[in-house]
């Protein structure tokens, strides 16, 4: 993680739409200056119970990503597939982007086709358009998709581990502390 | 002939503990082997000063002397690059091996005159790390 990631995950603890329930398991750096020391196992204690936190999945369903082999089996199972290669023979340029881009994806060994990209739904959103699939495809896909999205995966597209947690707290080796703090 | 024991503090400009405050190597003052010393072990404990964060770890080394190499004046001792490393004190909980305070024993070669006990915690500028160490020797006296 680089050191603007740790200070976007520290903020989140102290200050985002979780730090309620973080609250009473958080230890900073700051309260370490005034208070004794929590012991090692307390503290890891602490950071795995705000980790679970922002691990947790989220309220509401979001676009998520889906693992492109997922996509790709989704896709001949519901006749996408053959829908698009015969619009892109038939001289079709966004089934033939389309196609492409799933090759390209498969052999640059990236793992997912992303829902939450604006891009990504967009392209799906031409292919329907241009009658290279349908309606009925695309909303499958989507649904596929959907995901409860954790606090962690929405800042760092993973979950966060306890000692993340602790770098980003108390200013562990990955994350400096800022001059004056 | 019989075995005895012999230990030994290591001192830190004749003190001890010594506590790392900052990302500097810190070298103990030189210790010296007693001729008769056959088998050697030092004892290390590092106690983290604060709540401990993933990174607060000390590493260990052995600046072994035989002497004066150099020829000049006192003993030299092993350059930082090149001392022996004993191993790594983690007072980290999420790491295995992980603890605070995190206490280890290394043994030490005792074909050498002496050696000077060196210690670094890239973390400690933002907590404290205390170090205490101890040598224990087997003698054949």
């Amino acid at each position: 993680m680089t050191p603007e990631q740790y200070a976007a995950l520290r903020a989140a603890i102290l200050t985002g739409t979780l730090a309620a329930s973080c609250a009473p398991y958080v230890r900073t750096y700051e309260q370490d200056q005034v208070l004794p020391k929590l012991s090692a196992a307390t503290a890891f204690e602490k950071d795995s119970a705000i980790a679970a936190i922002l691990n947790a999945p989220g309220p509401t369903e979001e676009n998520g990503a889906i693992a492109l082999d997922a996509y790709t089996d989704q896709l001949i199972r519901l006749g996408g597939l053959s829908t698009i290669i015969v619009a892109a023979k038939s001289g079709s340029l966004v089934a033939d982007v389309a196609l492409k881009t799933i090759e390209t994806a498969r052999s640059m060994g990236i793992a997912r086709m992303d829902f939450s990209l604006a891009t990504v739904r967009a392209q799906h959103e031409a292919l329907v358009a241009s009658g290279a699939m349908t309606q009925q495809t695309y909303d499958a896909l989507l649904a596929a998709a959907k995901r409860r999205l954790s606090e962690a995966e929405r800042l760092l597209g993973r979950p966060v581990s306890a000692a993340e947690v602790s770098v980003a707290l108390r200013y562990g080796l990955a994350f400096p502390k800022p001059e004056g703090a | 002939m019989a075995l005895t024991r012999a230990e030994t503090d290591v001192l830190w400009s004749a003190a001890v503990p010594k506590t790392l405050t900052g990302s500097t190597r810190q070298d103990s003052d030189a210790f010296t082997f007693d001729a008769t010393d056959v088998l050697a072990s030092v004892q290390v404990n590092a106690d983290n000063a604060g709540t401990p964060a993933s990174g607060d770890y000390v590493d260990v080394y052995w600046k072994q002397s035989n002497g004066d190499v150099l020829g000049d004046s006192g003993d030299d001792y092993d350059t930082d690059e090149h001392a022996l490393y004993l191993g790594r004190l983690d007072t980290v909980a999420a790491n295995t091996p992980g603890e605070d305070p995190a206490r280890k024993t290394f043994a030490l070669p005792t074909g050498a005159k002496g050696g000077k006990l060196s210690v670094v915690g890239p973390q400690a500028g933002t907590r404290n790390i205390v170090i205490r160490a101890r040598i224990h020797a087997q003698r054949a006296a």
